[in-house]
């Protein structure tokens, strides 16, 4: 079977500063990949060498100098704003290092959050499962500040899979939890990749992690060093 | 509930104290609007009813006219007109009661639109229904020989009346007599006719029947309001008894082209007051959207990430508002409506015994579409406020919650002055740094406080003004004045010496000044008068004031005398002539001190030794002898003992004018004790203490609304001073860390924060000072000088209050706020 590609880059390159001038910083320079579904994808590289940087551009959260990235046949670069907030609410499930939950909501509210913002009914049945899934079954109206680290981060995956997303984008979701967690965290996203066929992309400093994925790219100084897969 | 609406509910429960501190700043900006709105409304109706009442409700009225030209004047403006009142006089009878000069009663009789329109204040009972029926006004019933209440029966002999008409000279001629039993329907306040009236009561029956020969007075009411001016204008050369309500013209709005409306004064004053509240408010709930925007920073930015869209965004901000708006709006509206209704009710309590003028009773008038409009304004107001703030969390980018930290990107290099660095050290640096990157946050507080400032110099420096313009309106050295109306009265000069004589022999006088000012002739001689007034070709008139008492005395102690003799005077020997001349004065005669001067009063000749000639009026140099002649005076005067007319059988009718004044050291009492020896009848008596005492609560009350806007304006003002601040703090609290990990010490942090109260309050009490003065400047030359004798005040001790109260508020919010981060950082 001819795997589709969910995500393609061309020639990304993110510049900051004064472009031209001496204060010019290349954050990202040219980068090209895709990534086919149900592929789970670690991005690994130094502190600054521009992974959270690619992940940002991948997100549509920050712009391109150049390049585009392609989503499920939609070139993100050209979204304004807003079109490209609507398109990561049905196609991006987005994870980040500091879980960003909303302090005011309790885990399920924030789990179906994208769907209550897309006015899409929740399927409930389909909430607890992934509750349960979520291992969380016992903490459904507890609010964030009353969950460990690991279930913060947990519930932040409830969240970025809740919509069924083209591609999960987690950036060093491990990097504030103790070792214990993590392994859950990071199981947890295989058993995502394995059980709903998702499309990860992680991006991570550390090689241990790195391992469990499909398919390991090493970025250094804004390039693409080398692309392993398994 | 959609997601949006519920993330915003739970976000200010979260924030409850800052939920509340905004609820209650639009409480408080509502219930001000209301408040005003109501009063303004209430205060222009009340004037409206109060004019209706004591004036009439009309707009043109025309009196002595035939029935005929009535008709033409009605049938002239059949369509212009809304309402006609038509009264007829029918007569008057001889009617005798305890005033001597009231010889009779006068009977109108006055249409239904009449009897409704024309000022008849019913005391008791009711309006006539039939020509048989009167009301009559208290003054007579107080008056009657023997005791009139209602029902009682009036007999009249009517002598009617009919209008004659000698070559245009219009004239009442008698039309027979009819004896006519009238009942006592109704009792009224005195109409100003009665009053003006000087020999009959009035009696108003029905008119139930026209007749053209009685003289006729019409009243009307116009559709168009406006053209009453036009109106008055053509009609104001062809008839001689007529009369514009521009009291009720210019209340309900009317005016002339060049003239604005008291409607229209008061509009523009509510317009001015709203206006204030309105950006004091907004600026309060502007803030703290800002706020909570700021402090949701990083939630808007992961919302963002998860894909809510602007719209959602902008729509959670603008919730908060909605919420707000449905707490805060009924609850200011009807704080303010029950300020104005309960505040309405105490001043009728204190104002109650008024007799200044003409009493005005408040009345509480509440009108829906002002309550609306205060409504929508504060809504206006609230989504002003979180325009901005809205428009700011939608454009927050996805980065901000991904961002680790809260680091402030700093977009241009900032210089402190080196100054700075050596008065305060790094500290000084560090907080004028921090005030110059956070302008915008400043700007806000900055102009919370200017306002506060602006608001407190103008209300204080026209409070000054009012008080200063009514003490303006009563004399300073006496406050009880008794005299008698030259002319009309029979008491001859003896008489009147007499009663002055008992009265300054009563208690509680602490000094007294007599002066009776008869009209004198100096006839023409050309040994006595100066060429000047020898050339004039007439007989000069020259004003005889005979004195006594306590400013005479004064006076003459001015020129070294210590007594005058009865054939003794002072002439003050300079005149005027000329009309167009004001301020020129010419010697009237040769005459030098000791010569003799012959002065023809009342058809007598007399012969007075001058004593001394002099320049100085006596009438301004005893500015305070009578406050009521206070003008410039014309004649040249000769001052004399009182005593030298006495005996000389000089009538009332000679006498211009005559007065005691009084410095009593209780008006109150003395005033009872000299009604004990006078009857009323035909003598003036002002307690200018009573008076003044009434003005001081009209005075009292005015202040205590300013000032309790003022007071209002700045608790606004402060709460939105203490949410910058502390916000700015919080926000900074990293900083802070920072600078007690190198090592700052709790001394250097209060040095800090001294050194930002003091820079922002000095700002502050520069821009809002120079504009106060500015601003209370303009009001003294637009509103006081042109009107008033009064000079600028300068506000030197509300600038000092503002001075010590500025920097003692921000002060103690930044040393709170401090005390806050420093348990924070421990």
């Amino acid at each position: 079977m001819e795997e589709k590609v969910i995500l393609s880059c061309e020639n990304l390159t993110k510049k900051y500063g004064d472009v031209g001038k001496e204060t010019e910083v290349v954050a990202l320079n040219d980068v090209s990949f895709s990534v086919k579904e149900g592929e789970f994808v670690a991005i690994i590289g130094a502190s600054g060498s521009g992974k959270s940087t690619l992940l940002h551009l991948l997100a549509g959260v920050d712009k391109a100098t150049s390049g585009k990235v392609v989503i499920k046949d939609t070139d993100i670069t050209k979204l304004n704003n807003n079109e490209m907030a609507i398109f990561r609410r049905k196609n991006i499930g987005l994870i980040y290092q500091f879980y960003n939950l909303l302090s005011i909501l309790n885990v399920k509210e924030n789990i179906t959050l994208p769907c209550d913002l897309d006015g899409v009914k929740v399927d409930d049945k389909k909430v607890n499962e992934l509750i349960e899934t979520l291992g969380l079954k016992e903490r459904i109206n507890h609010l964030p500040n009353q969950l460990s680290g690991g279930q913060q981060q947990r519930v932040a995956i409830g969240r970025a899979l809740v919509n069924n997303p083209a591609i999960i984008l987690a950036d060093e979701p491990t990097g504030n939890l103790d070792s214990k967690a993590s392994s859950e965290i990071i199981d947890l996203l295989k058993f995502s990749n394995k059980k709903y066929n998702q499309t990860i992309l992680l991006v991570t400093h550390d090689e241990k992690i790195a391992e469990e994925a499909d398919r390991i790219i090493e970025i250094s100084d804004g390039k693409i060093i080398s692309d392993k897969r398994k | 509930m959609n997601i949006v609406h519920s993330i915003a509910i739970k976000n200010l429960k979260k924030n409850k104290k800052r939920t509340i501190s905004t609820i209650i700043g639009i409480i408080f900006s509502v219930t001000l609007i209301c408040f005003v709105s109501t009063l303004l409304l209430s205060l222009q109706t009340s004037m409206i009813n109060t004019i209706k009442e004591t004036i009439g409700n009309y707009h043109i009225d025309i009196g002595e006219l035939s029935m005929a030209e009535a008709q033409v004047i009605e049938e002239n403006l059949s369509g212009k007109i809304d309402t006609v009142g038509i009264s007829q006089i029918i007569g008057a009878g001889n009617f005798e009661t305890k005033n001597p000069s009231k010889l009779g009663i006068m009977v109108e009789g006055y249409n239904d639109i009449a009897l409704d329109n024309r000022e008849i204040q019913l005391i008791e009972g009711r309006l006539p229904e039939n020509d048989k029926e009167i009301v009559i006004s208290e003054y007579l019933v107080n008056n009657a020989q023997e005791k009139i209440g209602l029902g009682s029966k009036i007999e009249l002999n009517v002598e009617k009346v009919k209008l004659g008409d000698n070559d245009g000279y219009r004239f009442q001629d008698y039309d027979g007599t009819e004896k006519i039993t009238y009942t006592v329907v109704g009792i009224s306040k005195q109409t100003r006719k009665e009053v003006y009236d000087t020999r009959a009561y009035i009696a108003i029956c029905k008119l139930e029947n026209f007749t053209q020969k009685r003289p006729t007075e019409i009243s009307f009411l116009l559709k168009e309001p406006n053209y009453a001016y036009t109106l008055y204008d053509t009609l104001y050369n062809k008839f001689d008894n007529i009369d514009i309500n521009e009291d009720l013209l210019m209340w309900q709005g009317f005016n002339e082209t060049n003239n604005i409306s008291n409607k229209i004064q008061m509009e523009i004053l509510a317009v001015l007051l709203i206006a204030i509240i309105v950006i004091v408010s907004a600026l309060l709930i502007r803030n703290s959207f800002q706020i909570s925007v700021s402090e949701r920073t990083k939630e808007f930015g992961m919302l963002a990430s998860i894909g809510a869209s602007k719209k959602q965004l902008k729509k959670s901000v603008k919730f908060e508002g909605v919420i707000y708006a449905l707490i805060g709006i009924p609850i200011g509206i009807f704080i303010g409506v029950a300020i104005v209704y309960f505040g309405i009710l105490l001043v009728n309590d204190v104002l109650i015994d008024t007799t200044l003028g003409y009493h005005l009773n408040l009345e509480f008038d509440l009108s829906i579409p002002v309550i609306i409009i205060s409504a929508l304004l504060a809504i206006f107001i609230i989504y002003l406020s979180s325009r901005k703030p809205a428009k700011i969390a939608s454009q927050i980018s996805p980065m901000e919650a991904i961002r680790q930290n809260n680091d402030i990107v700093l977009e241009k290099k900032i210089k402190t002055s080196k100054i700075i660095k050596k008065i305060w050290g790094t500290e000084g640096v560090i907080a004028s740094k921090n005030i110059k990157r956070n302008k915008k946050r400043y700007r806000t507080t900055l102009i919370s406080i200017c306002i506060c400032i602006l608001l407190l110099i103008i209300a204080s420096s026209t409070i000054n003004y009012i008080y200063q313009i009514i003490a303006d309106m009563y004399p300073e050295n006496y406050n009880i004045a008794v005299g008698f109306i030259g002319g009309i009265d029979e008491i001859n000069y003896d008489e009147q010496v007499n009663y002055f004589k008992q009265i300054k022999e009563l208690d509680n006088i602490e000094q007294y000044s007599t002066y009776i000012y008869l009209n004198g002739i100096i006839k023409r001689n050309k040994e006595v008068l100066s060429d000047y007034a020898y050339n004039l070709n007439k007989n000069i008139n020259i004003i005889v004031l005979a004195c006594e008492g306590n400013v005479y005395q004064n006076y003459l102690n001015k020129f070294g005398i210590t007594k005058l003799e009865e054939n003794q005077g002072i002439l003050v020997n300079k005149f005027n002539n000329n009309y167009y001349e004001e301020e020129k004065k010419y010697d009237l005669t040769k005459l030098k001190d000791g010569d003799n001067i012959e002065v023809n009063i009342a058809g007598k000749e007399y012969e007075f030794n001058i004593k001394k000639v002099t320049d100085i009026d006596p009438i301004l140099a005893m500015m305070s002898l009578d406050y009521e002649t206070k003008t410039i005076n014309t004649s040249a005067v000769l001052i004399i003992p009182i005593e030298s007319l006495c005996g000389k059988n000089i009538n009332n009718a000679d006498i211009n004018n005559s007065k005691i004044v009084i410095e009593s050291n209780d008006a109150n009492a003395l005033e009872k004790k000299i009604f004990k020896i006078l009857d009323m009848k035909n003598m003036t008596l002002t307690n200018y203490d009573r008076q003044a005492e009434e003005s001081k609560k009209i005075t009292i009350i005015l202040s205590v609304f300013l000032y309790g806007l003022l007071t209002v304006l700045t608790v606004i003002g402060i709460s939105n001073i203490y949410n910058t601040i502390t916000t700015s703090m919080n926000l900074r609290i990293n900083e802070f860390k920072t600078l007690r990990a190198v090592g700052a010490t709790k001394k250097q942090f209060n040095k800090m924060i001294n050194y930002e109260s003091i820079l922002y309050s000095i700002k502050s009490l520069i821009i809002g000072i120079i504009l106060g003065l500015i601003l209370s400047h303009l009001i003294y030359l637009l509103l006081i000088y042109e009107h008033y004798a009064i000079s600028y005040y300068f506000p030197i001790i509300p600038i000092v209050c503002v001075i010590v109260l500025v920097f003692l508020i921000v002060w103690i919010i930044m040393k709170n706020s401090m005390k806050h981060i420093e348990n924070n950082l421990n």
